[in-house]
């Protein structure tokens, strides 16, 4: 299908793999960990399973501004280990990148440790074998790695966010290195993530959010709705998590604690209400008293509703701030509250076009 | 870059940690020479009297780049 020709410059490099891997790690093209090289019948190879033109421009990228052709997503996705079948997937996430929604100027330059991560829904999960199961965050899934990995290289070689240098990031976060999951929808009690926002159960589709962290949800003794609910609110109730209402977050929930929530008949709906019931009134007391209502007022803690100066804020301004998916083992109780960058706000969706 | 556009004398005041970023950004928009004054890193901590002081030190740098004449920021080539 490729027949636009290659457009990237084609460098003169050692065969030797070590050698290769040297010579892009001292270009600051890698994520410090060794590459597949982007060979011209590779990247040739990639873009054809895409099934759009090499010179087709997916997305501007903040910080640099640079056109994100899909030629350079495919040197990307080579590198980074991408199977050429799951380079749709791919273009859809960097479709995404750019949207307001997600802020993307700010977590490619932050100070904070804020990474991408990819959900997917749909049979493209079975079709490429994109883990939603055991270990879901964890290494072990070439799928999820790999589309985890080349959306950080694009971030890296095409947005321009090089680490200490254009992006701020303190410490980073592990989920740096790459995050792609996909929702266990055949052990979730509700409708998945991407029914939710509009499309259809057998259409794949992708959402991309930002965390700036993950809560471990380690709850294995409460039998009741309530009983977890209360202890899954407890973990919100934090100066780090809450206090920023206007965000979203995502709520991990393993199969069992999904089960636990939705014997008792709740829907997902009901769930974000509880939740949002529980965390409207984080008492100002978890913040340091040093700081002033000035203070509170600039961080964006408080000044959402009148109430708030009465002493008291709340994770989110709405139950729909909550988005609720279901991932992970069927072997415990375990889930993961994942708070999203705080500049974001409504996250974007987009269906998988699989090339016919 | 709004009031670069606009025509309004512009100087960013830039944290000595924060000049590579700044730089890049300022590169990606086209205005590569954007004009900077520099401070330590960090002065969000500091006390308000030594931000004040570091203040009335750099101020009179900050209206020097001020004045100072500057090329308009690159354009795209008009196309036909």
């Amino acid at each position: 299908m490729q027949t636009t020709p290659l457009k990237s410059k084609v460098l003169d490099v050692e065969e030797d793999p070590e050698a290769l891997f040297e010579d892009f790690y001292a270009r600051g093209w890698t994520d410090g960990l060794p590459i597949i090289p982007p060979t011209p019948a590779r990247v040739e190879r990639m873009i054809a399973a895409g099934g759009r033109p090499a010179n087709e421009v997916v997305a501007i990228l903040e910080p640099r501004n640079a056109p994100a052709t899909v030629e350079k997503l495919a040197i990307n996705a080579v590198m980074a280990g991408c199977h050429p079948s799951y380079f749709p997937v791919l273009l859809t996430i960097v479709e995404c990148m750019p949207h307001s929604g997600l802020d993307p100027l700010g977590i490619n330059t932050t100070t904070n440790p804020v990474w991408l991560m990819s959900v997917v829904n749909g049979p493209v999960r079975q079709k490429l074998n994109i883990n939603s199961g055991y270990g879901v965050l964890g290494p072990g899934w070439r799928a999820n790695a790999t589309i985890g990995r080349a959306t950080r290289l694009i971030q890296l070689n095409t947005a321009g966010s090089i680490p200490g240098e254009v992006t701020k990031s303190c410490q980073a976060h592990p989920g740096r290195y790459g995050q792609c999951v996909g929702e266990f929808e055949e052990r979730s009690p509700w409708e998945p993530l991407h029914v939710e926002r509009g499309f259809k159960k057998e259409e794949s589709a992708v959402t991309l959010v930002a965390p700036m962290s993950a809560i471990r949800i380690t709850e294995t003794d409460c039998k009741t709705a309530e009983g977890l609910l209360h202890y899954i609110a407890g973990c919100m109730d934090s100066p780090t998590t809450a206090g920023h209402p206007d965000t979203h977050s995502l709520l991990m929930l393993c199969p069992d604690h999904a089960a636990i929530l939705a014997r008792e008949g709740l829907s997902k709906k009901d769930v974000k209400q509880e939740l949002y019931k529980r965390t409207k009134a984080i008492p100002l007391s978890r913040w340091p008293s040093e700081l002033t209502t000035g203070d509170l007022k600039r961080l964006g803690v408080v000044g959402h509703r009148p109430a708030d100066l009465g002493g008291t804020t709340c994770v989110h301004s709405s139950p729909d701030h909550f988005k609720v998916i279901v991932a992970g083992g069927p072997s415990g109780y375990h889930s993961t509250w994942f708070s999203l960058w705080f500049h974001g706000a409504e996250i974007p969706t987009r269906r998988i076009q699989l090339p016919d | 870059m709004e009031t670069v556009k606009k025509g309004i004398p512009t100087v960013a005041v830039v944290t000595e940690e924060f000049v590579s970023l700044a730089k890049a950004i300022a590169t990606s928009l086209k205005y590569p020479d954007l004009p900077m004054v520099v401070v330590p890193h960090p002065f969000e901590m500091l006390p308000v009297e030594q931000v004040r002081k570091l203040a009335d030190e750099k101020v009179q740098e900050l209206v020097n780049q001020m004045e100072k004449p500057r090329p308009a920021p690159a354009r795209r080539a008009p196309t036909a």
